[in-house]
Protein backbone atom coordinates (compact mmCIF):
# COMPACT_ATOMS: atom_id res chain seq x y z
CA UNK A 1 0.00 0.00 0.00
CA UNK A 2 1.13 3.47 -1.21
CA UNK A 3 0.33 4.91 2.16
CA UNK A 4 2.77 2.69 4.50
CA UNK A 5 5.65 4.84 4.15
CA UNK A 6 3.68 7.57 5.82
CA UNK A 7 2.32 7.16 9.33
CA UNK A 8 -0.44 8.41 10.97
CA UNK A 9 0.22 10.75 14.05
CA UNK A 10 -2.84 11.01 16.16
CA UNK A 11 -6.02 8.85 16.70
CA UNK A 12 -7.75 11.34 14.74
CA UNK A 13 -5.63 11.03 11.75
CA UNK A 14 -6.15 7.39 11.77
CA UNK A 15 -10.15 7.47 11.91
CA UNK A 16 -9.69 9.77 9.08
CA UNK A 17 -7.74 7.70 7.11
CA UNK A 18 -10.38 4.56 8.01
CA UNK A 19 -13.04 7.13 6.33
CA UNK A 20 -10.93 7.57 3.43
CA UNK A 21 -10.17 3.71 3.06
CA UNK A 22 -6.55 4.35 3.08
CA UNK A 23 -6.26 1.87 6.26
CA UNK A 24 -8.37 -1.51 6.91
CA UNK A 25 -9.97 -2.15 10.13
CA UNK A 26 -7.54 -4.61 11.93
CA UNK A 27 -4.51 -2.48 10.42
CA UNK A 28 -6.30 1.15 12.32
CA UNK A 29 -6.46 -0.75 15.54
CA UNK A 30 -2.89 -1.81 16.06
CA UNK A 31 -1.97 1.62 14.72
CA UNK A 32 -4.33 3.12 17.69
CA UNK A 33 -2.60 0.86 19.98
CA UNK A 34 0.32 2.19 19.22
CA UNK A 35 -0.74 5.90 19.77
CA UNK A 36 -2.19 5.77 22.53
CA UNK A 37 0.76 4.01 24.11
CA UNK A 38 2.42 6.43 23.49
CA UNK A 39 0.04 9.50 24.70
CA UNK A 40 -0.83 7.87 27.89
CA UNK A 41 2.67 6.97 29.08
CA UNK A 42 3.30 10.97 28.50
CA UNK A 43 0.06 11.52 30.59
CA UNK A 44 1.27 9.05 33.17
CA UNK A 45 4.18 11.11 33.80
CA UNK A 46 2.47 14.30 34.19
CA UNK A 47 -0.43 13.33 36.84
CA UNK A 48 0.94 10.92 39.63
CA UNK A 49 -1.06 13.51 41.85
CA UNK A 50 -2.08 10.87 44.03
CA UNK A 51 -3.86 12.20 47.14
CA UNK A 52 -2.09 12.49 50.54
CA UNK A 53 -2.77 11.46 54.31
CA UNK A 54 -2.49 15.18 54.88
CA UNK A 55 -5.34 16.10 52.24
CA UNK A 56 -7.46 13.76 53.74
CA UNK A 57 -7.40 14.46 57.46
CA UNK A 58 -7.57 18.25 56.27
CA UNK A 59 -10.73 16.92 55.02
CA UNK A 60 -11.94 15.56 58.04
CA UNK A 61 -10.91 18.46 59.79
CA UNK A 62 -13.10 20.31 58.10
CA UNK A 63 -16.38 18.30 58.99
CA UNK A 64 -18.55 19.90 61.73
CA UNK A 65 -18.33 18.40 65.38
CA UNK A 66 -16.94 14.95 65.50
CA UNK A 67 -13.94 15.94 67.78
CA UNK A 68 -13.19 12.16 69.24
CA UNK A 69 -13.36 10.97 65.95
CA UNK A 70 -10.76 13.25 64.57
CA UNK A 71 -8.71 12.57 67.11
CA UNK A 72 -8.92 8.78 66.86
CA UNK A 73 -8.64 9.07 62.81
CA UNK A 74 -5.51 11.14 63.72
CA UNK A 75 -4.17 8.46 66.16
CA UNK A 76 -4.92 5.92 63.36
CA UNK A 77 -2.56 7.77 60.97
CA UNK A 78 0.37 8.49 63.01
CA UNK A 79 0.48 4.94 64.38
CA UNK A 80 0.59 3.52 60.56
CA UNK A 81 3.13 5.96 59.63
CA UNK A 82 5.42 4.92 63.03
CA UNK A 83 4.91 1.54 62.14
CA UNK A 84 5.99 2.15 58.30
CA UNK A 85 8.92 3.60 59.80
CA UNK A 86 9.94 0.88 62.36
CA UNK A 87 9.38 -1.44 59.62
CA UNK A 88 12.20 0.21 57.74
CA UNK A 89 14.05 0.21 60.44
CA UNK A 90 14.30 -3.49 60.47
CA UNK A 91 12.23 -3.64 63.82
CA UNK A 92 9.14 -5.75 64.55
CA UNK A 93 5.59 -4.50 63.27
CA UNK A 94 2.69 -4.90 65.13
CA UNK A 95 0.07 -7.10 63.41
CA UNK A 96 -2.96 -4.44 63.49
CA UNK A 97 -6.03 -5.21 62.08
CA UNK A 98 -8.49 -1.82 61.57
CA UNK A 99 -12.02 -3.18 61.43
CA UNK A 100 -14.32 -0.74 62.61
CA UNK A 101 -17.29 -0.57 63.91
CA UNK A 102 -19.01 2.93 63.49
CA UNK A 103 -22.32 3.23 66.28
CA UNK A 104 -24.75 6.59 66.05
CA UNK A 105 -27.66 7.81 64.64
CA UNK A 106 -28.48 8.49 60.69
CA UNK A 107 -27.30 11.02 59.72
CA UNK A 108 -24.55 11.70 62.10
CA UNK A 109 -21.59 11.63 59.48
CA UNK A 110 -20.60 7.87 59.50
CA UNK A 111 -20.70 7.06 55.46
CA UNK A 112 -18.76 10.55 55.04
CA UNK A 113 -16.68 9.16 57.23
CA UNK A 114 -15.94 5.52 56.11
CA UNK A 115 -15.28 7.08 53.10
CA UNK A 116 -12.64 9.39 54.11
CA UNK A 117 -11.03 6.41 55.97
CA UNK A 118 -11.14 4.41 52.84
CA UNK A 119 -9.03 7.33 51.16
CA UNK A 120 -6.89 8.11 54.15
CA UNK A 121 -5.43 4.11 54.03
CA UNK A 122 -5.16 4.48 50.13
CA UNK A 123 -2.78 7.33 50.79
CA UNK A 124 -0.90 5.69 53.71
CA UNK A 125 -0.71 2.44 51.95
CA UNK A 126 -2.71 0.40 53.87
CA UNK A 127 -5.62 -0.15 51.00
CA UNK A 128 -4.83 -0.81 47.36
CA UNK A 129 -7.52 1.21 46.29
CA UNK A 130 -9.59 2.87 48.98
CA UNK A 131 -13.00 2.36 47.13
CA UNK A 132 -15.86 2.19 49.29
CA UNK A 133 -18.72 -0.50 48.70
CA UNK A 134 -22.03 0.49 51.03
CA UNK A 135 -24.21 -2.83 51.44
CA UNK A 136 -27.34 -3.69 53.68
CA UNK A 137 -28.68 -6.61 54.96
CA UNK A 138 -30.69 -7.73 52.29
CA UNK A 139 -27.25 -7.63 49.72
CA UNK A 140 -25.44 -9.94 51.82
CA UNK A 141 -28.46 -12.63 52.37
CA UNK A 142 -29.68 -14.98 50.11
CA UNK A 143 -32.95 -17.05 49.91
CA UNK A 144 -31.82 -20.19 49.86
CA UNK A 145 -29.40 -22.01 51.65
CA UNK A 146 -26.12 -21.67 49.79
CA UNK A 147 -27.07 -18.63 48.33
CA UNK A 148 -26.13 -16.51 50.85
CA UNK A 149 -22.56 -17.42 50.76
CA UNK A 150 -22.40 -16.81 46.86
CA UNK A 151 -24.09 -13.58 47.39
CA UNK A 152 -21.86 -12.34 50.35
CA UNK A 153 -18.45 -13.22 48.35
CA UNK A 154 -19.42 -11.48 45.79
CA UNK A 155 -19.87 -7.96 47.74
CA UNK A 156 -16.60 -9.11 49.18
CA UNK A 157 -15.10 -9.58 46.13
CA UNK A 158 -16.05 -5.83 44.65
CA UNK A 159 -14.89 -4.46 48.12
CA UNK A 160 -11.76 -5.93 48.01
CA UNK A 161 -8.91 -3.45 48.26
CA UNK A 162 -11.16 -1.07 50.10
CA UNK A 163 -13.42 -0.30 52.77
CA UNK A 164 -16.65 -2.79 52.69
CA UNK A 165 -19.50 -0.72 54.90
CA UNK A 166 -22.26 -2.78 55.82
CA UNK A 167 -25.27 -0.24 57.42
CA UNK A 168 -27.93 -1.43 60.12
CA UNK A 169 -25.52 -4.41 60.14
CA UNK A 170 -27.06 -5.54 63.58
CA UNK A 171 -29.60 -6.71 61.44
CA UNK A 172 -27.52 -9.87 59.96
CA UNK A 173 -28.29 -11.38 64.00
CA UNK A 174 -31.89 -10.27 64.26
CA UNK A 175 -33.19 -13.61 63.09
CA UNK A 176 -32.18 -15.53 65.06
CA UNK A 177 -29.79 -19.08 64.34
CA UNK A 178 -31.51 -20.40 61.43
CA UNK A 179 -31.34 -17.00 59.68
CA UNK A 180 -29.42 -16.74 56.93
CA UNK A 181 -27.85 -13.13 58.32
CA UNK A 182 -25.37 -15.81 60.32
CA UNK A 183 -24.04 -17.01 57.35
CA UNK A 184 -23.30 -13.78 56.02
CA UNK A 185 -21.40 -12.66 59.14
CA UNK A 186 -19.54 -16.74 58.81
CA UNK A 187 -18.37 -15.91 55.03
CA UNK A 188 -17.42 -12.69 56.28
CA UNK A 189 -15.02 -13.02 59.17
CA UNK A 190 -13.37 -16.10 56.63
CA UNK A 191 -12.85 -13.57 54.36
CA UNK A 192 -11.35 -11.06 56.85
CA UNK A 193 -8.86 -13.43 57.72
CA UNK A 194 -8.01 -14.81 54.10
CA UNK A 195 -7.58 -11.22 52.64
CA UNK A 196 -5.97 -9.62 55.90
CA UNK A 197 -4.38 -6.77 54.25
CA UNK A 198 -6.50 -6.01 51.61
CA UNK A 199 -9.85 -5.43 52.71
CA UNK A 200 -11.37 -3.09 55.68
CA UNK A 201 -14.65 -3.99 57.07
CA UNK A 202 -16.80 -1.28 59.08
CA UNK A 203 -20.12 -1.96 60.80
CA UNK A 204 -22.18 1.09 61.57
CA UNK A 205 -25.71 1.24 62.87
CA UNK A 206 -27.53 2.47 65.92
CA UNK A 207 -25.39 2.14 68.99
CA UNK A 208 -27.84 0.63 71.21
CA UNK A 209 -28.41 -2.20 68.11
CA UNK A 210 -25.07 -2.34 67.47
CA UNK A 211 -24.07 -3.35 71.38
CA UNK A 212 -26.38 -6.04 71.03
CA UNK A 213 -25.16 -7.31 68.14
CA UNK A 214 -21.58 -7.59 69.43
CA UNK A 215 -22.74 -8.80 72.41
CA UNK A 216 -24.02 -11.49 70.95
CA UNK A 217 -21.58 -12.68 68.75
CA UNK A 218 -18.60 -12.56 70.84
CA UNK A 219 -16.00 -13.44 68.16
CA UNK A 220 -16.85 -10.22 66.16
CA UNK A 221 -15.78 -8.28 69.41
CA UNK A 222 -12.31 -9.43 68.80
CA UNK A 223 -12.43 -9.04 65.44
CA UNK A 224 -13.45 -5.34 65.36
CA UNK A 225 -11.09 -3.57 67.66
CA UNK A 226 -11.61 0.31 66.50
CA UNK A 227 -15.30 1.44 67.68
CA UNK A 228 -16.19 4.80 67.09
CA UNK A 229 -18.93 6.56 68.61
CA UNK A 230 -20.83 9.03 66.33
CA UNK A 231 -22.83 11.66 69.00
CA UNK A 232 -25.80 13.62 67.81
CA UNK A 233 -24.72 16.96 66.62
CA UNK A 234 -25.30 19.59 69.56
CA UNK A 235 -27.52 22.80 68.41
CA UNK A 236 -24.69 25.04 67.85
CA UNK A 237 -22.82 22.41 65.41
CA UNK A 238 -25.90 21.98 63.64
CA UNK A 239 -26.50 25.86 62.80
CA UNK A 240 -23.35 25.39 61.56
CA UNK A 241 -23.60 22.69 59.30
CA UNK A 242 -26.83 24.65 58.05
CA UNK A 243 -24.44 28.11 57.66
CA UNK A 244 -21.65 25.61 55.68
CA UNK A 245 -24.91 23.83 53.57
CA UNK A 246 -26.72 26.98 52.44
CA UNK A 247 -23.40 28.54 51.52
CA UNK A 248 -22.69 25.65 49.34
CA UNK A 249 -26.13 26.45 47.09
CA UNK A 250 -25.54 30.11 47.38
CA UNK A 251 -27.57 30.98 49.80
CA UNK A 252 -27.08 33.31 52.70
CA UNK A 253 -28.93 32.81 56.63
CA UNK A 254 -30.23 36.02 57.79
CA UNK A 255 -29.32 37.11 61.88
CA UNK A 256 -33.04 35.97 62.97
CA UNK A 257 -32.98 32.65 60.46
CA UNK A 258 -29.68 32.24 62.42
CA UNK A 259 -31.03 33.08 65.96
CA UNK A 260 -34.76 31.22 65.26
CA UNK A 261 -33.38 28.04 63.88
CA UNK A 262 -30.39 28.04 67.42
CA UNK A 263 -33.35 28.64 69.58
CA UNK A 264 -36.16 25.77 67.63
CA UNK A 265 -32.47 23.12 67.91
CA UNK A 266 -31.89 23.73 70.84
CA UNK A 267 -35.44 23.27 72.06
CA UNK A 268 -35.84 20.09 70.39
CA UNK A 269 -31.68 18.72 71.38
CA UNK A 270 -32.41 15.06 72.10
CA UNK A 271 -35.79 15.03 71.32
CA UNK A 272 -36.35 14.30 67.44
CA UNK A 273 -32.77 12.96 67.41
CA UNK A 274 -33.23 9.66 67.83
CA UNK A 275 -35.58 9.19 64.54
CA UNK A 276 -35.22 12.17 62.61
CA UNK A 277 -31.37 12.13 61.80
CA UNK A 278 -29.15 14.84 62.59
CA UNK A 279 -27.77 16.42 59.57
CA UNK A 280 -30.48 14.75 57.18
CA UNK A 281 -32.38 17.01 59.17
CA UNK A 282 -31.10 20.04 58.97
CA UNK A 283 -30.85 19.74 55.07
CA UNK A 284 -34.65 18.92 55.01
CA UNK A 285 -35.40 22.62 56.82
CA UNK A 286 -33.20 24.04 54.63
CA UNK A 287 -34.71 23.09 51.74
CA UNK A 288 -38.35 23.74 52.90
CA UNK A 289 -36.80 27.01 53.51
CA UNK A 290 -35.85 27.32 49.88
CA UNK A 291 -39.21 26.50 48.64
CA UNK A 292 -40.62 28.95 51.20
CA UNK A 293 -38.39 31.82 50.01
CA UNK A 294 -39.53 31.15 46.59
CA UNK A 295 -42.90 31.63 47.13
CA UNK A 296 -42.61 34.68 49.44
CA UNK A 297 -40.30 36.24 46.57
CA UNK A 298 -42.70 35.84 43.71
CA UNK A 299 -45.65 36.98 45.78
CA UNK A 300 -43.49 40.30 46.04
CA UNK A 301 -44.07 42.61 43.32
CA UNK A 302 -40.90 44.97 43.81
CA UNK A 303 -37.91 44.42 41.66
CA UNK A 304 -35.70 41.67 43.26
CA UNK A 305 -31.84 42.70 44.50
CA UNK A 306 -29.11 39.21 44.27
CA UNK A 307 -29.32 39.89 48.38
CA UNK A 308 -32.99 38.95 48.43
CA UNK A 309 -32.42 36.10 46.02
CA UNK A 310 -29.69 35.18 48.38
CA UNK A 311 -31.00 35.48 51.84
CA UNK A 312 -33.07 32.73 54.08
CA UNK A 313 -35.29 34.83 57.00
CA UNK A 314 -36.69 33.14 59.68
CA UNK A 315 -40.51 33.46 58.51
CA UNK A 316 -39.23 31.12 55.52
CA UNK A 317 -38.28 28.26 58.32
CA UNK A 318 -40.87 28.36 60.02
CA UNK A 319 -43.18 25.71 60.14
CA UNK A 320 -40.61 23.63 58.74
CA UNK A 321 -40.58 20.70 61.15
CA UNK A 322 -43.89 19.57 60.72
CA UNK B 1 -19.34 5.34 32.56
CA UNK B 2 -19.92 4.47 28.84
CA UNK B 3 -19.49 0.69 28.09
CA UNK B 4 -18.81 0.06 23.90
CA UNK B 5 -19.56 -3.56 22.68
CA UNK B 6 -17.19 -4.16 19.40
CA UNK B 7 -15.97 -6.86 17.23
CA UNK B 8 -17.31 -8.81 13.91
CA UNK B 9 -20.56 -8.78 12.40
CA UNK B 10 -23.51 -11.22 13.80
CA UNK B 11 -21.10 -12.66 16.84
CA UNK B 12 -24.02 -11.21 18.88
CA UNK B 13 -23.27 -8.11 20.27
CA UNK B 14 -27.06 -6.73 20.74
CA UNK B 15 -28.29 -9.84 22.27
CA UNK B 16 -25.62 -9.56 24.82
CA UNK B 17 -26.81 -6.60 26.16
CA UNK B 18 -29.88 -6.88 25.61
CA UNK B 19 -29.39 -10.15 28.04
CA UNK B 20 -27.32 -8.54 30.25
CA UNK B 21 -29.83 -5.96 30.88
CA UNK B 22 -32.68 -8.75 31.42
CA UNK B 23 -29.70 -10.41 34.04
CA UNK B 24 -29.80 -7.14 35.79
CA UNK B 25 -33.05 -6.81 36.34
CA UNK B 26 -33.97 -4.16 33.93
CA UNK B 27 -37.00 -4.98 31.99
CA UNK B 28 -36.91 -2.18 29.20
CA UNK B 29 -34.23 -0.82 27.49
CA UNK B 30 -33.88 2.67 26.52
CA UNK B 31 -32.30 2.82 22.73
CA UNK B 32 -31.02 6.16 21.49
CA UNK B 33 -30.34 5.96 17.64
CA UNK B 34 -30.23 8.37 14.81
CA UNK B 35 -32.81 8.97 13.44
CA UNK B 36 -31.75 9.81 9.87
CA UNK B 37 -32.08 12.78 9.51
CA UNK B 38 -29.47 14.36 11.66
CA UNK B 39 -31.45 13.92 15.07
CA UNK B 40 -31.72 11.74 17.44
CA UNK B 41 -34.85 9.03 18.46
CA UNK B 42 -35.36 7.73 22.10
CA UNK B 43 -37.32 4.57 22.15
CA UNK B 44 -38.10 2.31 25.17
CA UNK B 45 -38.87 -1.52 23.86
CA UNK B 46 -39.71 -4.32 26.38
CA UNK B 47 -36.83 -6.87 26.31
CA UNK B 48 -38.71 -9.14 24.22
CA UNK B 49 -39.53 -5.96 21.21
CA UNK B 50 -36.34 -5.51 21.78
CA UNK B 51 -34.89 -9.35 20.75
CA UNK B 52 -37.37 -9.48 18.27
CA UNK B 53 -36.72 -5.87 16.13
CA UNK B 54 -32.88 -5.60 17.38
CA UNK B 55 -31.11 -9.00 15.68
CA UNK B 56 -32.04 -11.88 13.86
CA UNK B 57 -30.59 -14.88 14.26
CA UNK B 58 -28.78 -15.03 10.34
CA UNK B 59 -27.95 -11.87 9.12
CA UNK B 60 -26.01 -8.32 10.79
CA UNK B 61 -28.91 -6.51 11.99
CA UNK B 62 -27.41 -3.54 13.88
CA UNK B 63 -26.34 -0.67 11.13
CA UNK B 64 -25.83 2.09 12.92
CA UNK B 65 -24.36 2.99 16.68
CA UNK B 66 -27.15 2.58 19.27
CA UNK B 67 -27.31 3.95 22.64
CA UNK B 68 -28.71 2.06 25.57
CA UNK B 69 -29.09 3.33 29.07
CA UNK B 70 -29.02 0.70 31.42
CA UNK B 71 -29.60 1.55 35.25
CA UNK B 72 -29.76 0.26 37.90
CA UNK B 73 -29.61 0.15 41.57
CA UNK B 74 -27.29 -2.25 43.20
CA UNK B 75 -27.34 -2.79 46.90
CA UNK B 76 -27.45 0.81 48.10
CA UNK B 77 -25.63 1.46 44.68
CA UNK B 78 -26.72 3.56 41.94
CA UNK B 79 -25.36 2.42 38.54
CA UNK B 80 -25.80 4.35 35.73
CA UNK B 81 -24.36 2.58 32.28
CA UNK B 82 -24.04 4.33 29.18
CA UNK B 83 -24.14 0.93 26.77
CA UNK B 84 -22.88 1.54 23.03
CA UNK B 85 -24.04 -1.09 20.87
CA UNK B 86 -21.66 -1.11 17.68
CA UNK B 87 -22.20 -2.18 14.09
CA UNK B 88 -20.02 -5.30 13.39
CA UNK B 89 -16.91 -4.78 11.35
CA UNK B 90 -16.06 -6.49 8.89
CA UNK B 91 -12.62 -7.30 8.02
CA UNK B 92 -10.89 -5.67 4.69
CA UNK B 93 -11.59 -2.12 4.14
CA UNK B 94 -15.40 -1.66 2.89
CA UNK B 95 -16.24 -0.24 -0.62
CA UNK B 96 -19.07 2.43 0.97
CA UNK B 97 -18.34 5.42 1.62
CA UNK B 98 -20.94 5.11 4.58
CA UNK B 99 -19.97 2.12 6.15
CA UNK B 100 -16.31 3.20 6.37
CA UNK B 101 -17.55 6.08 8.18
CA UNK B 102 -19.34 3.75 10.85
CA UNK B 103 -16.51 2.21 11.43
CA UNK B 104 -14.75 4.94 12.01
CA UNK B 105 -17.19 5.96 14.31
CA UNK B 106 -16.87 2.76 16.03
CA UNK B 107 -13.47 2.99 16.23
CA UNK B 108 -14.09 6.16 18.26
CA UNK B 109 -15.88 4.66 20.53
CA UNK B 110 -13.00 1.67 21.12
CA UNK B 111 -10.93 4.97 21.92
CA UNK B 112 -13.14 7.05 24.44
CA UNK B 113 -15.44 4.20 26.18
CA UNK B 114 -13.45 3.29 29.61
CA UNK B 115 -15.36 -0.28 29.41
CA UNK B 116 -14.50 -2.18 25.85
CA UNK B 117 -16.46 -5.30 25.34
CA UNK B 118 -14.99 -7.34 22.71
CA UNK B 119 -17.46 -10.19 21.04
CA UNK B 120 -15.92 -12.84 19.58
CA UNK B 121 -17.92 -16.22 18.38
CA UNK B 122 -15.98 -19.05 19.30
CA UNK B 123 -17.97 -21.24 17.58
CA UNK B 124 -16.95 -19.94 14.27
CA UNK B 125 -13.26 -20.19 14.67
CA UNK B 126 -11.36 -21.61 11.46
CA UNK B 127 -14.56 -21.24 9.49
CA UNK B 128 -15.06 -19.07 6.52
CA UNK B 129 -17.90 -17.02 7.75
CA UNK B 130 -18.16 -13.38 8.22
CA UNK B 131 -17.74 -13.60 12.14
CA UNK B 132 -14.84 -16.05 12.13
CA UNK B 133 -12.33 -14.37 14.29
CA UNK B 134 -9.54 -12.57 12.21
CA UNK B 135 -6.90 -10.57 11.88
CA UNK B 136 -9.11 -7.80 13.42
CA UNK B 137 -9.86 -9.80 16.73
CA UNK B 138 -6.19 -10.77 16.70
CA UNK B 139 -5.46 -6.11 16.60
CA UNK B 140 -8.29 -5.69 19.17
CA UNK B 141 -7.19 -8.11 21.55
CA UNK B 142 -3.52 -6.40 21.32
CA UNK B 143 -5.34 -2.62 21.49
CA UNK B 144 -6.79 -4.37 24.72
CA UNK B 145 -3.86 -5.88 26.23
CA UNK B 146 -2.69 -2.63 28.35
CA UNK B 147 -6.31 -1.70 29.00
CA UNK B 148 -8.03 -2.35 32.17
CA UNK B 149 -11.65 -2.10 31.44
CA UNK B 150 -11.22 -4.62 27.99
CA UNK B 151 -12.54 -7.51 27.80
CA UNK B 152 -12.75 -10.53 25.70
CA UNK B 153 -16.26 -12.70 25.78
CA UNK B 154 -16.42 -15.79 23.82
CA UNK B 155 -19.93 -15.61 22.86
CA UNK B 156 -22.02 -18.71 21.78
CA UNK B 157 -20.62 -21.15 23.75
CA UNK B 158 -23.53 -23.65 24.24
CA UNK B 159 -22.77 -24.12 19.99
CA UNK B 160 -20.95 -27.19 18.91
CA UNK B 161 -17.12 -27.21 18.38
CA UNK B 162 -17.30 -23.85 20.67
CA UNK B 163 -14.71 -25.37 23.07
CA UNK B 164 -12.35 -25.89 20.61
CA UNK B 165 -12.59 -22.55 19.67
CA UNK B 166 -12.20 -21.17 23.11
CA UNK B 167 -9.24 -23.17 23.30
CA UNK B 168 -7.92 -21.68 20.06
CA UNK B 169 -8.47 -17.67 21.67
CA UNK B 170 -6.93 -18.76 24.72
CA UNK B 171 -3.82 -19.71 22.69
CA UNK B 172 -3.94 -16.65 20.35
CA UNK B 173 -4.69 -13.67 22.38
CA UNK B 174 -2.34 -13.16 25.15
CA UNK B 175 -2.76 -11.04 28.74
CA UNK B 176 -6.21 -10.16 28.29
CA UNK B 177 -9.59 -11.53 30.47
CA UNK B 178 -11.47 -14.35 28.45
CA UNK B 179 -14.66 -14.82 29.50
CA UNK B 180 -16.94 -18.01 28.06
CA UNK B 181 -20.20 -16.87 27.75
CA UNK B 182 -23.97 -18.26 26.01
CA UNK B 183 -26.47 -15.86 25.24
CA UNK B 184 -28.55 -18.50 25.23
CA UNK B 185 -28.01 -20.41 28.51
CA UNK B 186 -27.06 -17.48 30.53
CA UNK B 187 -23.74 -18.83 31.13
CA UNK B 188 -20.98 -16.37 32.26
CA UNK B 189 -23.38 -13.41 33.01
CA UNK B 190 -22.72 -13.42 36.89
CA UNK B 191 -18.99 -12.99 36.02
CA UNK B 192 -19.74 -10.50 33.57
CA UNK B 193 -21.60 -8.79 35.90
CA UNK B 194 -19.09 -8.99 38.09
CA UNK B 195 -17.10 -7.39 36.17
CA UNK B 196 -19.13 -4.34 35.11
CA UNK B 197 -19.85 -3.33 38.56
CA UNK B 198 -15.66 -3.95 39.28
CA UNK B 199 -15.08 -1.23 37.29
CA UNK B 200 -17.82 0.98 37.91
CA UNK B 201 -17.25 1.06 41.46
Amino acid sequence: MATRDVTPGSPEEILHWVEQGRLAPDEAVLWLAQVTKATEAKRDRTDSTEETADAVLAELDRMVGLSEIKRVVHDIRAFVEVQALRRGAGLQVNQQTWHMVFSGAPGTGKTTVARLIGRLFKALNVLPKGHMVEVERADLVGEYIGHTAQKTRDVIKRALGGVLFIDEAYSLARGGEKDFGKEAIDTLVAAMENYREELLVILAGYPDEMAWFLNTNPGLMSRFPIRLEFKDYSAVDMVHIARRMVRERDYILSQDAEQGLLTLLSDNEGYWHKNAGNARMVRNLLEHAIRRQAVRLVGRNIPLSRHDLMTLTWSDFEGGLD
Amino acid sequence: MHLVTIGKPNVGKTLLLINLAAYLGLSEVRLEMPDGEGGQQVKRLSLDRARRDLMSWSAPRTRAIQTAIIETLVGRQRIRLVAIDTPGIHEGIASHPDQRHLVALTLEWLIRAPMIVHVVDVSAVGSQRPEAPGPLDLALAQYGQRLPGYIVVANKMDKLGSLEGLRAIRDAYHEVPILPVSCITRRGFRDLKQWMLHMVT
